[in-house]
């Protein structure tokens, strides 16, 4: 008892000797505050949240809800639409029993172009629950310059999902592809 | 008024935390960093993408 009363003693002294500043811990286990530093923020869309963004040698690029593609060149005040929003969901309209989505995933880039992977998206009664994702699956490119996309890949049966990287060994060849069955 | 998330960072170096102020601008609850370079944080909004400097 009296060592963990001494030990107890050494950890307070030692937090309240580390600070004695702003940031010092008003706790006894030695918490810090975190102190306040200013500085500026500026909003550079207004189209909703991003969920995907390639920060790419000073150039922004994301994907928005439609499908659309996007670019902010380095200090860019208006974005760029290097395609624009899609049809609601990839493949046959007669499949799309329930409520179909395009979703976008696997974005990334290599030197010269963008690639993500497309495919559909069923949700369940609830509006925007995800049940699950649905094939065809399709790899896409596109220059980072805009121009036409590209389908490099489709297949009937698959979707391409997440770990999308671009492949160091094949660059700029087509980047390493995670297949997921849909 | 609505709930805000704090942008907070800290020194691997020294281990102190600070907590990033935007003087006009908040983040609304739900904001998420998704990016960042030398010069910026990005944080995704429910109203858009936001740029931070870092000080």
């Amino acid at each position: 008892m009296l060592r963990l009363g001494l030990l107890g003693a050494l950890v307070l002294l030692a937090s309240t000797t580390a600070c004695g500043e702003e940031t010092c811990s008003p706790f006894p286990s030695g918490v810090q505050r975190p102190a306040t530093v200013e500085t500026s923020a500026a909003l550079l869309t207004d189209g909703g949240p991003v969920d995907v963004l390639l920060v790419d040698d000073g150039d922004l690029y994301w994907y928005d809800a439609s499908g659309a593609i996007l670019k902010l060149p380095r200090g860019g005040s208006v974005p760029l639409e290097l395609r624009p929003a899609q049809r609601a969901f990839v493949g046959d309209s007669a499949r799309a029993a329930m409520d179909f989505g395009l979703t976008i995933d696997g974005f990334t880039s290599d030197a010269e172009h963008l690639y993500w992977g497309e495919a559909s998206v069923f949700t369940g009664v609830d509006a925007g629950f995800v049940v699950g994702f649905a094939p065809p699956g399709r790899l896409l490119s596109i220059d980072k310059n805009g121009g036409e996309q590209r389908v490099l890949l489709e297949s009937a049966e698959r979707t391409l999902r997440r770990r999308l990287r671009p492949s160091p060994t094949l660059a700029p060849r087509v980047p390493f592809v995670h297949h997921g069955v849909g | 008024m609505m709930p805000e998330v704090p942008l907070v960072r800290v020194s691997l170096k020294s281990g102190a935390l600070e907590r990033l102020r935007t003087p006009g601008i908040s983040l609304p609850l739900g904001s998420q960093i998704v990016g960042q370079d030398a010069e910026q944080i990005y944080v995704s909004t429910s109203q858009g993408l936001m740029a931070v400097r870092k000080p």
